[in-house]
């Protein structure tokens, strides 16, 4: 496994962990105290920008190529599908909200944040989806 | 990644020059490994400078290590 597909395992795990953690706190709370407690547990999603680290913690080794011409272009290509992918899902979100929320005339504070975190977890998971992918689940590429 | 059209002697000119490694083709070319085997099974055609540098590690021309198997149009 290259440094690209540790990232992109990483970054995936997580995001699986903080979703569990969060939807398991905000399910806690909403049925002991209510909604507007519970609103508040969603900022546990902070712990998403751990996927920040991953540069940190998979570190390029010194004289080691681990990065060439054929990690460029999966890196490229999984780029594009993630960000092809956010402007569908951003342009629906958008839509649903005018659609739904126009008669009201306002839109709640916390609407346009939560879009925003949504949109980047997008595209991180989707783009180490597509990392995996054209690496091979496997992992090791074929490697014998 | 998608097969592509290209035909590859890789593999045979490795062990025709001293029986050497994935790693050591990768490393005197400057690709990982994983690239090299990508290469050896067609999964990955490499760029023409690519293409190149394997075919003078193995001191042969280019078309000796790479054919295109692909319609001619």
């Amino acid at each position: 496994m290259n440094r690209l597909q540790k990232i992109a395992s990483y970054n995936l795990i997580v995001i699986a962990i903080v979703l569990i953690i969060v939807v398991l706190v905000v399910g806690l709370i909403y049925h002991s105290k209510g909604s507007q407690e519970a609103r508040g547990a969603i900022g546990l999603a902070g712990l998403l920008g751990l996927v920040g680290l991953s540069g940190v913690l998979f570190r390029k080794k010194r004289g080691e190529t681990d990065f060439d011409e054929r990690d460029q272009l999966i890196l490229r290509k999984s780029t594009a599908v993630a960000y092809s992918v956010f402007w569908v899902a951003w342009i629906a979100a958008s839509m649903t909200i005018w659609a739904v929320l126009r008669r009201r005339g306002t839109v709640r504070v916390d609407i346009l944040p939560i879009m925003v975190l949504i949109g980047g977890l997008v595209v991180v998971t989707v783009q180490s989806v597509a990392i995996l992918i054209q690496y091979g689940w496997r992992g090791k590429d074929g490697e014998k | 990644m998608a097969k592509s059209e290209m035909q590859n002697q890789v593999r045979r000119l490795r062990f025709e020059n001293g029986e050497l490694t994935q790693q050591q083709l990768a490393d005197k070319v400057g690709v990982t490994r994983q690239t090299i085997i990508a290469i050896e099974s067609g999964k990955y055609a490499p760029s023409l400078p690519l293409a190149f540098k394997i075919a003078r590690t193995f001191e042969v021309p280019i078309e000796n290590v790479f054919q295109y198997e692909g319609k001619d149009s």
